[in-house]
C-alpha cells in the first residue's frame, strides 16, 4: 500500500513537471534591430564602381564589360520616380556610382535595395549624353541583396560638382548654402529650375510625372550628380531632397 | 429470401433510429473505434490554397485510428482531431503509411493518400501502428508514427457486412458492402467490398460529394511457406469544395460556413472548386515463412491515375471571385485610394441583402463571354490563319496530377536465440507527376486562347514571351484541350534498414539504421515564352544521400510498469515542392538546396494493468534546414509572386499524459492532456522572385524565431465516461478543451522592410508583427451503440447474424466558434514611410471553422 502511494505521487510530481515545463519555458519573438546585414563579401568577390567605370576606354562607342569581369554592388540611389522609365542608379561603397539602364516593366528596384549585378561578357558600356551607363545586363544576372549599404553624400560645392561630374557621376551629393532656386523653362516631359550657391549655378530637372513640386526656397539639396549633353546636373528623388 | 429482403429492408431504415431495442440474446459485437472509423471518415476537407489539391491534406487523420489500448493516442487520434490536432504538432509527412507492405506515402510531399481508399472502412481495419520512435516489424519508420495496414483476403473476418450510415458532415449517406470468404481449406480467401457516400449538400453550402470504393483481394497459401496476395481498389470520388474567406464576408454571410467557390445559375447552386480524385492501386505480396523463426515478405505495388480540382480562370477581365478584396466594403469605405464610407455602407447593405452579390455570377460570367467577339490572327502558330468567335473571358480549368508510382519492399525478419529479434528492408520507390491543366468549361464562349496575360502586359512588344508554349503560339482552346503549364516531376528513393531488438528479463533495447538515396527533376513539357531556355527538357538532377539512426531502451519494472527512452538522428531530403521556386514556369531552384536534420528523444512511464492504465511521456524534437515555398497573386506585381524561404528551424517539446481506469465492471473514465510548445527555432532567409521574371525582387530575414507553429493546439485536455451495458449497449461522454492554436502567419510582415517605420512595442508594430492566437475552445462528444444478436431464425447460411447500431454526435453544444486554422494573406502592402497608414486589415486572414453539432449515424448487419 505504501509503495502505491509513494508510486502515484511520484507519478503526479512527475505530471506537474511535465506540465509546467512547456508552460514555464514560453518563448517570445523578437523583431529586427536594424536593417538586414548585408552579408560580407568573400575577399575578392565585387569589382569597386569606381574601378568599373574606369574599365570604359570606348571612347563614346558601346563596349562590351570583358569577359571575366568580377561582380559589382551597388545600393539603388534614385530609381524610376524621376527618371526616365527603365533608369537605376547605383552607388557602392567607393563613392562612386553608374547608371544601370533596365528594361521597362518589372522588375522593380526600390531606392536603397542592393544590387548585385554581374554584367562580364554580356552588359554594355556606354556614355548615354554624356552619362556613363551600363545596359544590357540581363534581369537575371541582377540580383537583389538582403540588407542596406549605407551611403551618406558628399558634401560639396556647386563648383566641386560641375569640376568633378565624370568621377561623381550618378553619386550622392549633398550641396549647402544653396541662394536661390529659380523656376526655368518647362517642356513635354518636365521643369528645368537652376540652383545657385556662392560658387555657381547647376542645373536641376524635375519630370511632370514624378509628382514633385519643389521647394523654391530651400538652402540645402540632395541628389544624384547627372550628366546632360556633357553638361553636369542634379537630381532629386523627392520633394524630401530639398530642405 | 423474403427473410434476407426483410432484413435489408430493416437496415435501410436504421438510418432513421430503432436505437432501443434490446434482445436478451444479443452479443456484442461493437466497437466505438468502428464509429469513430467512420466519423474520422467524413471530416471536413478545405482548401488550404488553391494550389490544394487535396491530396494528403483532404483527411488528414485517418492515419490515428487503431490508437490501441494506449489511453494517450486513444483520445488524442479521435477527441482532439475536430480542431486538427497534430500528435506533438508534426505535419502529416512525419507519419507514414504501409499496406500489405508497401509504403504508400507520396513522395512528393510524403502525405498518405488516404483519399485512394477512401469509404472502404470495412477492409482496411487490420492495421499495426508504432507510435514515436518505438520499433516495429515493417519499416525504419518516422518520428511521428508508423502504421502498417493489412488489407489482404486472408486477413479479414470472414463474414457478410452491409451498413448504411447518415450523417451530416461531408457527406449525408453512405452505403457499404462487403463480403469475404476466409482462407478455404485450399488455401484460397476471397474478398470484395463496395462503397457509396453522396451528399447533394454537405454541411457547408454549395458543398457536395459522390465518391465510389471498390476493392478486391485474392489470397493463395501455397504449402505451409508461401501465402500470395493480390490486392486492387481504388475510390473515384467527386467533391464540391469549401475554401477558406475572410472573417468580413463571414459576417456579412452571417453564417461561420460561407464558401466564397459557389453561385447560383439557373436557380441551382454551382461550386467552381471540385476536387476530383482516381487512383486505381495494386498491390502483390508474398509471405514466405522460412521457418519458425524467419519470415520475409516481398511485395510490389502499382497506382496510377489522375487528381484534380477546378477553378475560374480569366484572361483580361474583372476577378471573379465574391471575395476579392476589392469588392468588399471595407474597401470602398476604408482602404481605397478614395475612401468613400458612405458608399461602403451601400455596398455593405447590398452584399448583406442580395445573396447574388456574396456568391459567383455565373450568368455575368456567361454575359461577359457572349459579348465577347474576338479575332484571332496566325492562330494554332498558321501565318494567316484568323480564327473569329466569342473569346471566353472566363473559364472554369481543370488543374490535374496524374501520377505514376510504383513501389517494391521486402522485409525480413529473424530471431537470434531467445533474446534478439532482426528486421531489415530494402525499398525502391519510383513516381512520376504529370502537372498540367485543361480546358473544363467555356462557361458560354467559343474558345480560349493560350496566352500569358501577364507577360502580355509586361511584354507588349514581345510575340514570344506571351506564348506559354512556343512551339505552339496562339493557340487556339476547346473543353479538354491542355494549357498553361504541363511539366513532370521525376522522383526516386532507394533505401535500406537494419533493426536489432533485445530482449532481456528486465531491459529491452533496440538499435536500427537506415540509408536512401533520393533523385528527383522536373522536365518541362513546354517551352514558356518567358524562359524559353530553362522551361523545357530536364532540369538539374537533384540527389541526396540521407542517414538515418535509432535506439531505445525499456526498463520493465515488472510486468506491468515500464519506463522507456527513445532517440533518433536522421537527415530527409526536402520535397520537391519547396526546392522549385516555380515549377509552373521553369526549372529554377532554390540556390542552396539541402537535407532537413531531424533530433528528436523521447521519454516516459507506463503503466498497464487491467483496470489502470496510464501513460506519461515527453518529448523533444529539433527540425535544421527545412525549406518552403509559398506562391501568391500580388496586385503590386501583378503577378505570382514566388516566396522562396530557407533555413527554417523548428523546435517542438512537451508533455503527453493519458489514463484510463475502469471505475467499475461497466463504467470505464478516460483523461488525456497533451501540452506541448512547438516553435520556430531560427531566423529565416526569404528570396522573392515573380513568374515573369528570373530576376530576384528581393533578399530578406524573416524574423520567424520563436512564432508558434500554427494551425494545432499545444494544450489539448479531455475527460470522458463510458458505461458498458451487460446487454450490448454502451454510451460514452466526453469533454474536450483547447488552448494554445496559432494563426499561420504571412514571414513578409516579420521582416525589417515591413517593420522599419513603426517603433518597436508601439501598438502598429504588434498590429504588423505579432502571430493571431486562437481563442480556447471546448467540444463535448456522444458515442452510443447497440449491437444485437438476431434470433437463430435469422441466420444466413448458419451463421449467426448482428444487427449494430451506433450514434455519433460530436460538439454537441453546437459550438460553432472554433477557429481550427487559417492563414495570413501573403499580400502584404507595406509602408514606404512613417507617415503611411498600417494596412494589416487591407487582406486580412482567412479562416475556417469547425461545424457545429454533428453526426454520424450508422446501421451494419453483418452474418
Amino acid at each position: 500500500m505504501r509503495f502505491k502511494k509513494i508510486k502515484y505521487s511520484a507519478i503526479v510530481a512527475a505530471m506537474a513537471i511535465v506540465s509546467m515545463l512547456p508552460v514555464s519555458c514560453d518563448k517570445q519573438p523578437i523583431g529586427p534591430t536594424g536593417p538586414d546585414p548585408v552579408g560580407p563579401a568573400a575577399p575578392g568577390t565585387y569589382i569597386t564602381l569606381t574601378a568599373f567605370r574606369a574599365l570604359y576606354t570606348g571612347g563614346g562607342a558601346d563596349m562590351t564589360v570583358p569577359a571575366g569581369t568580377k561582380k559589382i554592388r551597388g545600393v539603388v540611389v534614385s530609381n524610376n520616380s524621376n527618371e526616365a522609365a527603365g533608369n537605376y542608379r547605383v552607388q557602392d561603397e567607393s563613392g562612386s556610382g553608374v547608371i544601370l539602364y533596365s528594361a521597362i516593366g518589372s522588375p522593380v528596384y526600390p531606392l536603397g535595395t542592393v544590387l548585385e549585378i554581374d554584367a562580364a561578357g554580356v552588359g554594355i558600356l556606354a556614355p548615354y549624353n554624356g552619362d556613363l551607363e551600363l545596359r544590357a545586363v540581363p534581369q537575371a544576372k541582377v540580383t537583389i541583396v538582403a540588407g542596406t549599404i549605407a551611403i551618406t553624400p558628399r558634401t560639396a560645392t556647386v563648383a566641386q560638382v560641375i569640376a568633378n561630374k565624370d568621377l561623381w557621376a550618378s553619386s550622392l551629393v549633398k550641396i549647402t548654402g544653396i541662394t536661390s532656386i529659380t523656376t526655368g523653362s518647362t517642356n513635354g516631359t518636365g521643369t528645368n529650375y537652376t540652383i545657385t550657391d556662392a560658387t555657381g549655378s547647376l542645373a536641376l530637372f524635375v519630370r511632370t510625372a514624378s509628382g514633385i513640386t519643389v521647394n523654391n526656397s530651400g538652402t540645402t539639396i540632395t541628389g544624384y550628380v547627372s550628366i546632360f549633353n556633357s553638361t553636369a546636373q542634379i537630381g532629386i528623388r523627392s520633394a524630401a531632397d530639398i530642405q | 429470401m423474403l427473410r434476407k429482403k426483410l432484413l435489408l429492408l430493416l437496415l435501410l431504415c436504421a438510418g432513421t433510429g430503432a436505437f432501443a431495442q434490446i434482445d436478451s440474446t444479443a452479443k456484442k459485437d461493437t466497437t466505438i473505434d468502428e464509429l469513430k472509423e467512420g466519423v474520422l471518415d467524413n471530416i471536413p476537407v478545405v482548401s488550404l490554397d488553391e494550389n490544394d489539391l487535396g491530396d494528403g491534406g483532404s483527411q488528414n487523420t485517418s492515419s490515428l485510428l487503431t490508437a490501441g489500448r494506449d489511453p494517450f493516442y486513444s483520445a488524442a487520434s479521435f477527441n482532439f482531431s475536430a480542431v486538427r490536432f497534430k500528435i506533438r504538432g508534426y505535419d502529416n509527412d512525419l507519419f507514414s503509411t504501409y499496406m500489405n507492405g508497401i509504403p504508400m506515402d507520396n513522395l512528393d510531399n510524403g502525405f498518405t493518400p488516404f483519399g485512394l481508399w477512401g469509404g472502404l472502412n470495412d477492409v482496411m481495419r487490420n492495421r499495426d501502428v508504432s507510435w514515436g520512435l518505438r520499433y516495429n516489424t515493417f519499416a525504419f519508420g518516422d518520428i511521428g508514427s508508423n502504421t502498417n495496414i493489412d488489407s489482404r483476403a486472408s486477413r479479414q473476418r470472414a463474414q457478410t457486412s452491409i451498413s448504411y450510415a447518415s450523417s451530416n458532415r461531408n457527406y449525408n449517406n453512405r452505403f457499404m458492402i462487403t463480403h469475404s470468404t476466409g482462407l478455404s481449406k485450399k488455401g484460397w480467401a476471397f474478398t470484395v467490398s463496395g462503397s457509396r457516400r453522396s451528399a447533394g449538400e454537405g454541411y457547408v453550402p454549395g458543398t457536395y460529394y459522390d465518391g465510389w470504393g471498390y476493392f478486391a483481394a485474392v489470397d493463395k497459401r501455397i504449402g505451409q511457406k508461401h501465402l500470395l496476395s493480390l490486392t486492387a481498389f481504388g475510390a473515384p470520388t467527386e467533391n464540391g469544395r469549401q475554401g477558406a474567406t475572410v472573417q468580413e464576408m463571414i459576417d456579412l454571410s452571417g453564417t461561420n460556413y460561407y464558401n466564397p467557390n459557389w453561385g447560383y445559375q439557373n436557380g441551382k447552386k454551382r461550386n467552381a472548386s471540385i476536387a476530383r480524385s482516381h487512383q486505381p492501386v495494386f498491390i502483390l505480396t508474398h509471405d514466405y515463412r522460412l521457418n519458425n523463426n524467419t519470415s520475409i515478405t516481398t511485395a510490389v505495388g502499382y497506382s496510377f491515375g489522375d487528381r484534380s480540382i477546378t477553378a475560374l480562370d480569366w484572361y483580361n477581365a474583372a476577378d471573379p471571385r465574391p471575395d476579392y478584396y476589392r469588392y468588399l466594403p471595407s474597401y470602398t469605405a476604408k482602404w481605397s485610394s478614395a475612401p468613400d464610407p458612405v458608399q461602403g455602407q451601400l455596398v455593405y447593405d447590398l452584399m448583406k441583402n442580395d445573396i447574388n452579390y456574396r456568391q459567383i455570377n455565373w450568368q455575368n460570367l456567361y454575359n461577359v463571354n457572349r459579348a465577347s467577339f474576338a479575332t484571332i490572327n496566325n492562330a494554332n502558330g498558321v501565318a494567316g490563319n484568323s480564327v473569329s468567335g466569342h473569346r471566353s473571358r472566363y473559364i472554369i480549368e481543370e488543374r490535374i496530377i496524374n501520377t505514376q508510382r510504383f513501389n517494391a519492399n521486402s522485409v525480413i525478419n529473424t530471431k537470434f536465440g531467445d533474446n534478439i529479434d532482426f528486421t531489415a528492408g530494402a525499398s525502391y520507390q519510383y513516381q512520376n507527376n504529370h502537372y498540367y491543366k485543361k480546358v473544363d468549361d467555356l462557361l458560354g464562349g467559343d474558345f480560349y486562347v493560350n496566352l500569358n496575360q501577364f507577360a502580355e502586359r509586361d511584354f507588349p512588344v514581345d510575340n514570344l514571351a506571351n506564348q506559354f508554349d512556343v512551339d505552339h503560339p496562339n493557340r487556339i482552346l476547346k473543353v479538354g484541350d491542355k494549357f498553361g503549364y504541363d511539366y513532370n516531376i521525376n522522383i526516386n528513393k532507394a533505401a535500406a534498414w537494419a533493426q536489432g531488438v533485445f530482449k532481456f528479463s528486465k531491459f529491452d533495447f533496440f538499435l536500427a539504421g537506415s540509408v536512401s538515396q533520393t533523385q528527383f527533376h522536373r522536365d518541362g513539357n513546354v517551352r514558356n515564352g518567358l524562359f524559353p531556355n530553362d522551361s523545357y527538357g530536364k532540369g538539374t538532377q537533384n540527389n541526396f544521400t540521407n542517414y538515418g539512426g535509432k535506439g531505445g531502451v525499456t526498463y520493465k519494472i515488472n510486468g506491468r510498469n515500464y519506463v522507456y527512452a527513445n532517440a533518433s538522428y536522421q537527415t530527409r531530403a526536402p520535397y520537391f515542392e519547396n526546392v522549385y521556386v516555380s515549377p509552373r514556369t521553369r526549372n529554377t531552384q532554390q540556390s542552396d538546396v539541402t537535407s532537413e536534420t531531424i533530433q528528436t528523444a523521447e521519454a516516459g512511464y507506463i503503466l498497464n494493468a487491467p483496470k489502470f492504465k496510464i501513460r506519461l511521456g515527453g518529448y523533444y524534437t529539433l527540425f535544421q534546414d527545412g525549406m518552403d515555398v509559398m506562391s501568391y497573386y500580388d496586385d503590386f506585381y501583378q503577378n505570382f509572386v514566388n516566396y522562396s524561404i530557407s533555413g527554417i528551424d523548428k523546435l517542438h517539446f512537451g508533455g503527453e499524459f493519458g489514463i484510463e481506469a475502469k471505475v467499475t465492471p461497466t463504467i470505464t473514465v478516460n483523461a488525456a492532456a497533451a501540452l506541448g510548445r512547438y516553435y520556430y527555432d531560427s531566423k529565416w532567409k526569404g528570396v522573392t522572385t515573380v513568374d515573369n521574371s528570373a530576376s530576384v525582387l528581393g533578399q530578406q530575414i524573416i524574423y520567424a524565431e520563436n512564432f508558434r507553429v500554427p494551425s494545432t493546439p499545444m494544450e489539448a485536455y479531455s475527460l470522458g465516461a463510458t458505461y458498458r451495458s451487460p446487454k450490448f449497449w454502451f454510451i460514452s461522454l466526453t469533454g474536450n478543451y483547447f488552448d494554445q492554436s496559432y494563426l499561420s502567419f504571412n514571414p513578409i510582415r516579420r521582416t525589417y522592410k515591413a517593420l522599419q517605420f513603426v517603433t518597436p512595442g508601439s501598438a502598429g508594430y504588434n498590429e504588423i508583427f505579432d502571430q493571431t492566437k486562437f481563442d480556447a475552445q471546448y467540444t463535448v462528444d456522444f458515442f452510443g451503440g447497440y449491437s444485437w444478436k438476431l434470433p437463430k431464425d435469422w441466420e444466413v447460411s448458419h451463421k449467426a447474424t448482428f444487427l449494430v447500431f451506433n450514434l455519433g454526435i460530436n460538439n454537441i453544444l453546437n459550438n460553432k466558434d472554433i477557429v481550427t486554422g487559417g492563414y495570413e494573406q501573403l499580400r502584404y502592402d507595406g509602408q514606404t514611410g512613417t507617415s503611411d497608414p498600417i494596412l494589416t486589415g487591407k487582406f486580412p486572414a482567412k479562416l475556417y471553422y469547425a461545424y457545429g453539432l454533428n453526426f454520424f449515424a450508422s446501421a451494419t448487419l453483418r452474418f
